[in-house]
């Protein structure tokens, strides 16, 4: 989708300017059970971030982290230059999209895009003229009077974008926004909000399980698993050179055959021999001596 | 066609038994309400002749009438009281994990177990040692106690079922804790309020046993006037003031039928 960023695979070329979000070191333990372990990502200002991996991963948790409804066991999170580790949600310059939306039902749409404008103390006037440019940009704006409960899934998840833009934050928070709408709309609406998160250029960090989601949509993608961090890459990285067995398994279709490597090749348990100067296929190291491979077959 | 007899039976005994639950709970209010339209001297059914003359009895009674707003004072005031302690308890039940947490949410619910006339005892002996004998204050926190668990437990559920993305989506708007609590939880909780506010207020007014233990001259409630009446007399004058709570029952309920939406409320 976009081409020019930097590639982050080489460390060291990302540091160009301060970062919007900064996580050092994040982690987050339920007694025993490790919901995220040690963390760290910087995403730089404009860049739209995916954290994509099957649930239980640590997305979720590490999404309500930066928003502060968690407070991390260990690490530090900084939003646009300053560190909130220890600072209460509504201290913290991030708009989110709640997976439900979480529209206020008692208020009309409107109502709920006022609600963060006023929060701050914007005067009304000013704020009037606020809310229906929002509602405006996501073609809502003729039905600002309703109730929540009066639209369909898809005006409620622009309302819910609205809501969370109309502060301008320094850092857009999405949780599956997608996950409620059928398959049909689903698509549509990726390609209606990712116009307008474009358009405002905003910084985003958007939680998801759906790999085409987050291939379709991101700048860099951070996969996870079981908490931990797999690999972070832009999307052809990731989709073309898996750093793990995991990655090459979750992302895409993909073979993966056991086996061990001798005299330049990879020989597969049932005998198979590829030659090492050949790609597209990938060696991971696995166990002692096994190696394992994954090869990919069509690049869709 | 003869293995159906036994569904054919247990259909049958099912709408003799629903009619049997609501002939009884129907009956006693109807005989009332008739009764109290009587133009004869005694409180019969099928009333003798129709008339308004022992309503036009009741409201020239004074001690009925003192009895009313009494009792309406007290409810209200019981019902206000014990929503605000029965929220700020909720609430801190629902939200923090404390030590003492379980034993808070039995105490609050202790009352419902106690039988009141223990409660009314013991009451009387500590309001009168502590200076609150004989006293409206007195009286209203016997009624705040036996309200509160009604309270305590609407509230809780109420708060159980409230999804908390609409106050993450709150404080992530930049609302502060108490803006939270004030444009958001409570407008929210409001027919749960509702709904306890009617337990507490209804548990209050229809209370008798405490009102006659911790009540005193000049505190008489409707219920405590009602039976102190039927001691020494029986007129249909009894069967027009309780038409009167009932019709004042029936218009509450409509009003919140109306508002908030009957289902919702309980």
């Amino acid at each position: 989708m976009k081409v020019n960023f930097e590639d982050v695979s080489d460390a060291g070329s990302a540091k160009q300017a301060a970062p919007i979000l900064r996580l050092d070191g994040l982690s987050k333990h339920y007694g025993d059970v490790i919901a995220v372990e040690d963390l760290s990502l910087d995403v730089a200002d404009g860049e739209f971030v995916s954290l994509l991996g099957p649930s239980g991963c640590g997305k979720t948790t590490t999404l309500r982290m930066v928003a502060g409804f968690i407070k991390p066991t260990a690490g530090r999170i900084g939003i646009a230059g300053k560190d909130v580790t220890a600072l209460p949600p509504y201290k913290r310059d991030t708009g989110m999209v709640f997976q439900n939306y979480a529209l206020f039902p008692h208020m009309t749409v409107a109502e709920n895009v006022a609600f963060g404008l006023e929060n701050l103390g914007v005067e009304r006037s000013e704020r009037m003229t606020r809310v229906h440019e929002m509602l405006r940009m996501v073609e809502l704006d003729h039905l600002s009077d309703r109730r929540p409960a009066a639209l369909s899934g898809g005006q409620q998840q622009r309302v819910a974008l609205a809501r969370a833009l109309a502060l301008q934050p320094a850092l857009l928070l999405l949780d599956e926004p997608f996950s409620n709408l059928d398959a049909q709309l689903r698509v549509r609406l990726r390609e209606d909000m990712t116009r307008i998160i474009e358009r405002i250029g905003v910084t985003t960090l958007f939680v998801t399980h759906d790999q085409e989601e987050a291939l379709a949509l991101s700048d860099r993608i951070v996969v996870m698993s079981t908490g931990r961090v797999e690999q972070i890459g832009s999307p052809g990285e990731i989709y073309e050179r898996p750093s793990s067995r995991f990655v090459a398994d979750f992302i895409g279709q993909c073979t993966i055959l056991d086996g061990t490597c001798a005299d330049a090749a990879f020989r597969s348990v049932n005998g198979l021999r590829l030659p090492f100067e050949a790609p597209p296929w990938r060696l991971f190291a696995g166990a002692a001596s096994r190696t394992c491979t994954g090869g990919r077959g069509g690049r869709s | 066609m003869k293995s159906q007899w036994p569904d054919r039976f247990l259909a049958v005994a099912g709408v003799l038994t629903q009619s049997l639950v609501y002939i009884t709970m129907l009956l006693p209010p109807i005989i009332v309400v008739g009764a109290s339209l009587t133009a004869g001297n005694s409180m019969v059914f099928p009333p003798e002749g129709l008339s308004l003359r022992w309503y036009h009895e009741a409201f020239q009674n004074t001690a009925f009438m003192n009895a009313f707003v009494m009792s309406l004072e007290l409810g209200f005031a019981a019902m206000f009281l014990s929503l605000a302690i029965g929220f700020a308890g909720a609430y801190g039940m629902d939200r923090y994990r404390f030590f003492g947490r379980e034993t808070l949410r039995a105490t609050a619910l202790s009352p419902l177990i106690v039988p009141v006339v223990v409660l009314g005892i013991g009451l009387l002996q500590l309001l009168t040692a502590i200076g609150f004998g004989q006293t409206f204050f007195g009286l209203l926190i016997g009624h705040v106690i036996i309200t509160l668990p009604y309270v305590v437990r609407t509230l809780t559920t109420s708060l159980a079922l409230l999804d908390r993305s609409y106050e993450e989506a709150a404080a992530n708007l930049r609302a502060a804790p108490h803006v939270v609590l004030r444009r958001v939880t409570l407008p929210l909780l409001l027919p749960g309020f509702l709904s306890a506010g009617i337990f507490a207020f209804v548990i209050s007014f229809g209370n008798i046993t405490l009102s006659i233990f911790l009540g005193f001259a000049g505190a008489e409630t409707l219920p405590v006037q009602i039976f102190t009446y039927v001691e020494h007399s029986y007129d249909p004058t009894l069967a027009a003031v309780s038409t009167m709570v009932i019709v004042l029952t029936v218009i509450i309920m409509l009003a919140i039928e109306r508002i908030a939406g009957m289902d919702k409320v309980l």
